[in-house]
């Protein structure tokens, strides 16, 4: 029998005078499930209800209301599932979403998710959903994960002192979640006014203040009738000395009475102090570490957030990444190279259409192929960030940058969309959204298209194991160290135009070690990588068809020098010749605004070679500190179409993404002259 | 733990992890984690640095977008 299954029994038999079932109201019963974020919510509601949900918004918000309904012995029950919150106030959307739900209490229980390794974070909510007079049910969840870590909770304390239900669960194992069912069913059937109600005990303070409160507020109509669901079970004078006057806008004169007969300041604190006390001594009565040493996970994190050593380990773990993609994937690459290779010297046997010859093999071959050779070295890397981001080590070294980025003047959690952007701009921009400052967060919206995304690596991929071979890992570093700097510079130079405003405190909250499962990082290499492929059919082959076309025509493959697409290149070449790029260089750049693995099936259509002898035809166009000055143009240049229009829609206004446009072109452009003057001088 | 040290504290810091209080103030694991909805009650957000992950809703592409993963770990990833 397991601890869930005592647990329930434990409750049962402490309450059975009050479980009278009454069968007669047995059908929808509604009741809701709540909780603090990332507890395994979302996991027992889905394990309870099945395929029988659906997704909408609650109304005037954009918070996502999760409605299903589930069956158990003669009773249907719709459950409602609540945004994850730590507490009810109305600080954010999802909290006011939640308190609103609770006040108006159109259900009959209330199923409170508590994580079992973080039991004392839902203490707060469940504390404050008594003070609301809630019929509640906890629900210690991941009781498995707890036990695995020597965290044993002991239900009793919390149950005879809060005479409320606790059942032990776990969303993963299924463990007590019959149980669950069980204490649901007879919870929710028992006659309300059967239903032992928890008084809470206050100090005689705190009590004196909620009745004067009360009797004040019944002078006062408009109270009564804007605040009728908080004045039931005295809720407001508690949720007024918890959050103050902010969300509630009492009367003015109503509060100088108060303060008249209350020193509110010092009431605050004494009510504070009497909540942290009483959470404190549940706590401590109701889980026991079994000896785990937890110092091990503060030394780590002590370490790795380190200023100096912090950023020494950061530097050398990318360096270590950047190294195993390419000496793992450059075998598993030639192997690729030499099979397109292979088909396309068959296929230009095989077909004898001139122009349908020339569009396999040099444009589809060519030019998909020439992208898909990178496949390795994208899935490699993938991988092993992946590795680095489940272990709970990227959100540390986000922290760390997070430090560095506040001395350009920064908020700090601009690193963590800095590192999203290393994946795709798109989500990069979207995570904005947290940065509450909106001038700021405007800057730094127009400076992510400088963090390098992963559309760009087939282009360095070419790039460095064509110029830099020996030092392929080093150059990659530099390339995403300077992505940063660029990020965070060109932040701080646009905030001198657009921003000035408050910093508001806030408090970073890191995730916990763990060790990702092979089937985790699979998955999550997996998830990121098949859009590189999915992006291989798609607008590379389109763009690659195009290119192929407009090299092709007029003159149907004769002179590529007086094709379309060397009209489009020649037309930048008084700007980029001193820089070494001919118009081929050009025309893939061009084409590389709709997506940046094109520039690599440009190159291998216009130079009209397999991805092979690429390289050669590059060494011949290019010197090593043009090739360099062409990674960072790259680098910085105009983002996608996807990027744009995220802009567009989170600026709402055409002007910043048509900024971007040039902004981005303008700085890649001066970068790539810096670039090239230095590496002249040292390449 | 005394809260209102705690909460001067980060407000004069503006910006800290759970890491630089429990050093600060010399607090147990235990009481890191029943301080968090305190601090959110005096004002003070907890920004969760772990979503890597975006959310599909709340992207402008979502509508024309193929890139949602089948574990709805959100777009691009």
């Amino acid at each position: 029998m397991n601890k869930g299954h005592d647990q329930s029994q434990d409750h049962e038999s402490s309450n059975t005078n009050v479980l009278t079932l009454d069968t007669g109201q047995n059908q929808n019963i509604e009741i809701s499930i709540i909780g603090n974020p990332n507890v395994g919510k979302t996991s027992l509601f889905n394990i309870l209800t099945g395929a029988k949900q659906y997704v909408a918004n609650w109304p005037g918000v954009t918070v996502e209301k999760k409605v299903g309904t589930f069956k158990y012995k003669d009773a249907t029950f719709k459950l409602v599932d609540l945004p994850g919150v730590y507490t009810l106030s109305s600080k954010s959307e999802d909290e006011k979403v939640a308190k609103d739900y609770i006040i108006n209490k159109n259900y009959e229980i209330v199923i409170l998710v508590a994580d079992a390794l973080n039991l004392e974070s839902s203490m707060f909510l469940l504390l404050q959903l008594l003070e609301m007079n809630v019929n509640i049910i906890l629900a210690i969840n991941a009781i498995d994960e707890a036990k695995e870590k020597g965290r044993i909770i002991v239900p009793s304390p919390i149950i005879k002192t809060l005479n409320i239900p606790v059942v032990l669960t776990s969303a993963r194992t299924g463990e007590g979640i019959d149980e669950l069912l069980e204490v649901i069913y007879k919870y929710s059937l028992s006659k309300t006014k059967s239903r032992v109600k928890t008084r809470i005990k206050y100090p005689p303070n705190i009590d004196k203040f909620i009745q004067s409160f009360m009797e004040l507020a019944s002078n006062y109509p408009e109270i009564k009738i804007n605040y009728s669901n908080y004045l039931e079970n005295n809720w407001l004078p508690v949720y007024f000395l918890e959050f103050g006057n902010e969300d509630l806008n009492l009367p003015k004169s109503f509060l100088k009475e108060l303060e008249t007969l209350f020193d509110l300041d010092n009431l605050r604190a004494e009510y504070t102090k009497w909540k942290l006390d009483f959470i404190s001594y549940l706590v401590s009565s109701s889980i026991i570490n079994e000896g785990i040493d937890w110092s091990l996970r503060d030394i780590l994190d002590h370490v790795l957030t380190h200023k100096v050593l912090g950023i020494l380990i950061y530097i050398f773990a990318m360096f270590a990444v950047f190294s195993l993609t390419f000496n793992l994937a450059q075998p598993l690459s030639d192997l690729l190279e030499l099979a397109f290779t292979s088909a396309g010297n068959y296929l230009s046997k095989v077909i004898p259409i001139p122009w349908l010859n020339s569009l396999v093999v040099e444009g589809v071959i060519g030019g998909v192929g020439g992208v898909l050779v990178f496949i390795p070295q994208i899935f490699i890397l993938f991988f092993f960030l992946g590795f680095l981001e489940e272990s709970g080590y990227l959100p540390r070294a986000a922290f760390l940058v997070d430090r560095i980025a506040r001395s350009f003047g920064l908020s700090g959690r601009s690193f963590m969309s800095i590192i999203l952007g290393f994946g795709c701009n798109v989500p990069a921009i979207i995570s904005t959204k947290t940065i509450a400052n909106k001038k700021e967060r405007l800057a730094l919206i127009l400076s992510l298209p400088f963090a390098s995304c992963s559309a760009k690596l087939p282009v360095y991929i070419l790039l460095i194991g064509t110029f830099f071979s020996s030092n392929a890992a080093l150059v990659l570093l530099l390339i995403y160290l300077s992505s940063i700097v660029l990020v965070l510079v060109s932040s701080k130079f646009l905030q001198r135009f657009i921003t000035q405003s408050e910093d508001i405190p806030f408090i970073i909250e890191l995730p916990r070690f763990r060790m990702p499962t092979f089937k985790n990082l699979a998955i999550y290499t997996w998830n990121r990588g098949k859009h590189f492929l999915q992006k291989a059919g798609g607008i590379i082959l389109v763009a690659t068809i195009i290119i192929w076309a407009l090299s092709f025509f007029p003159n149907f493959g004769q002179d590529i020098n007086s094709s379309y697409a060397a009209g489009i290149g020649k037309v930048f070449e008084p700007l980029t010749k001193h820089l070494g790029w001919d118009w081929r260089i050009n025309t893939g750049l061009v084409f590389g605004i709709a997506a940046k693995e094109v520039v690599v099936s440009s190159y291998s259509t216009l130079f009209n070679v397999g991805e092979g002898s690429l390289s050669f035809a590059l060494q011949n166009v290019l010197t090593p500190a043009s090739a360099l000055a062409l990674i960072f143009f790259v680098l910085a240049y105009v983002p996608c179409f996807a990027t744009l229009a995220t802009i567009k829609s989170e600026t709402n206004s055409w002007k910043w993404p048509i900024f971007t446009l040039f902004y981005t072109t303008v700085i890649a452009y001066l970068i790539a002259n810096v670039v090239f003057f230095i590496g002249g001088i040292f390449i | 733990m005394n809260l209102e040290q705690i909460k001067e504290y980060i407000k004069e810091n503006k910006e800290l992890s759970l890491l630089d209080i429990k050093e600060k103030f010399n607090l147990s694991e235990s009481e890191i984690k029943v301080l968090k909805p305190f601090l959110i009650t005096f004002g003070i957000p907890l920004k969760t640095v772990n979503e890597i992950h975006s959310i599909c809703e709340e992207c402008p592409l979502n509508n024309s977008c193929k890139k949602k993963s089948e574990k709805d770990l959100g777009c691009c990833n």
